[in-house]
């Protein structure tokens, strides 16, 4: 410690002197922020606070939750799917295959998921003459663009695993499906775990968007719910905590699955 | 020290099991093999010596269809390379594999990593499947770590497992790439005393290897290869205490 502060002082004053402003910056803005909630806020809003209207709104709110977690659930797993197919199929030695892949990733990674919806629902009709419900197209929107994230998760899982794995599966004789049944896709599978969940956690959130639509998920129940009853306090806080508690969860789900994996091979 | 006869004992017919000839393989424009030729009795131990980079790997590759080549011909049982795709299935059972590295399946016990070939490759239960399992890996010494993952054990014990793995489709031939050669020094003899006895057993064996000792006491022919180009083949005595060729005799001189 002496020796520290002997090269501080030695030190240009300038550098010194920054050093010690960054080294206060988080109490400045600590002592900020308590001013603020102290006299910038106006507290009086609590005792008006009625969280009654969440219990009034249960069953809804519950449906609601219901309707996210199911479409984010079955979207995803759709997306999973089709990902697998097109990361098997990029393996293919015919180039227009993979370019066709790489187009479809390419565009549906650009294109914002509320556009996605809008296009389902308004133009696809139009175009293929099949009409869909407001749910349908949100599943289908969410579906098609976890896909395109997805396929690149399951590429690179699958470029992950090492050559002498293909060596092996192949110097015994396997098929190419089962080479990828239970060589390559498990391992693949282990690895892409972190960056499924991260996707999985941002469709999760993302699907509040198809409120837009009024899909009848969490938040469109919720903006439902505030509009009726003008208390959009209540009601987002607690929307909002219903999120954060699940999302909680998904990374819990993942730290373990992760871990399961782990402890099994050491 | 080898006693065994070339043909197989039960007296099958000598033709060779596996035939090369001028066998020429290119990545890109660098040749890796400048014609090969090369041939295996059922039941003959061949080891191949040479300097790293000299196309040993590539050739073992070549002969279960890894690799693919560019000229010559390639003759294992009555199948000419590359066959079908259904063709190259067959080749790849008969023709097992032990690499350098293991590449044992990380995600699997010791146990199925034995079994799932014999289940998947030649339709076996998985009860049929363990209990061959469990004798192979009795066989190379490991039984005891069975219920284990691959990771849980040394070089040595993993590459035993390999072993076990490629023997449980129950091949004619078997070929090793450097079995030993990502072993630490005390793990190399457990592993060539496997080899050994497996010598013995009539199963063909192609060896591409950096053990002298062993080549001379197991091979029944070796072979020294060179810039891709198999320069000399001869049984053991004769390749050791001749040495017809000089890059051969340089070669020997710097490793014995
Ligand atoms: N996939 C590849 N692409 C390009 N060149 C390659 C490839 N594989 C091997 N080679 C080249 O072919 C030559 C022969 O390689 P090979 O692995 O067969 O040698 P080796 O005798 O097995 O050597 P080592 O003792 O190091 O294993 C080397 O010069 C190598 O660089
Ligand atoms: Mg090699």
């Amino acid at each position: 410690m002496v020796s520290d502060k002997g090269i501080a002082r030695r030190g240009t004053s300038g550098l010194a002197a920054g050093a010690a402003f960054a080294r206060s910056l988080p109490i400045i803005i600590g002592l900020g922020l308590v001013a603020w909630l102290a006299w910038g806020v106006n507290w009086s809003f609590v005792s008006n606070l009625d969280f009654t209207v969440i219990y009034k709104y249960r069953v809804a709110l519950f449906e609601g939750l219901v309707n996210t977690v199911w479409i984010t659930f079955a979207s995803l797993l759709l997306g999973l799917i089709l990902a697998i197919i097109f990361a098997l199929l990029a393996n293919v030695r015919y180039a227009p295959l993979r370019w066709i892949i790489v187009f479809y990733v390419e565009v549906l990674r650009d294109v914002p998921l509320v556009v996605a919806l809008f296009w389902i629902h308004f133009a696809l009709p139009v175009v293929t003459g099949i009409s869909t419900s407001v749910f349908e197209s949100g599943f289908i929107a969410m579906a098609l663009q976890s896909s395109a994230y997805l396929t690149d998760a399951v590429r690179a899982g699958v470029q992950a695993i090492p050559k002498g794995q293909w060596d092996a599966a192949d110097a015994l004789g396997f098929t190419t499906a089962r080479k990828w049944l239970d060589i390559i896709l498990p391992q693949a599978f282990r690895i892409i775990i972190p960056p499924l969940a991260n996707i999985a956690l941002g469709y999760f959130k993302a699907s509040s968007v198809l409120a837009l639509l009024s899909v009848g998920e969490l938040t469109t129940v919720a903006t439902r719910i505030s509009n009726y009853t003008f208390k959009p306090i209540e009601t987002f806080t607690f929307v909002a905590f219903v999120y954060l508690v699940l999302g909680y969860s998904l990374s819990w789900l993942t730290f373990r699955l992760e871990n399961l994996f782990e402890t099994k091979r050491i | 020290m080898s006693s065994r006869p070339i043909a197989s004992p039960s007296g099958e017919s000598s033709a060779p099991f596996i035939v090369c000839e001028n066998v020429r393989k290119f990545y890109g424009a660098f040749e890796a093999l400048k014609g090969v030729s090369l041939s295996a009795a059922r039941g003959e131990v061949v080891c191949i010596i040479g300097p790293s980079g000299s196309g040993k790997s590539t050739l073992l590759r070549t002969l279960n269809g890894l690799e693919s080549f560019d000229d010559g011909r390639i003759r294992i049982g009555d199948v000419d390379l590359p066959g079908t795709h259904r063709q190259i299935l067959e080749v790849r059972r008969e023709v097992g594999m032990v690499f350098q590295s293991f590449n044992l399946f990380p995600h699997m016990t010791v146990r199925r990593n034995v079994a799932l070939a014999p289940v998947r490759s030649r339709g076996l239960s998985w009860v049929e499947a363990n209990g061959r399992a469990e004798r192979l890996l009795r066989r190379v010494g490991i039984v005891d770590q069975i219920d284990k993952y691959p990771g849980q054990l040394s070089g040595g014990q993993q590459q035993r497992v390999a072993i076990a793995r490629a023997l449980a489709v129950e091949p004619q031939v078997l070929l090793f790439d450097e079995p030993t050669s990502s072993l630490d020094p005390e793990m190399v003899q457990e592993v060539l005393q496997v080899m050994r006895e497996l010598a013995h057993t009539g199963i063909t064996m192609l060896v591409a290897t950096h053990e002298m000792g062993f080549a001379r006491e197991v091979a029944d022919r070796v072979g020294f290869m060179d810039g891709g180009t198999l320069l000399h083949i001869a049984p053991p005595r004769e390749f050791f205490d001749h040495r017809a060729d000089k890059r051969l005799s340089a070669f020997l001189s710097k490793i014995l």
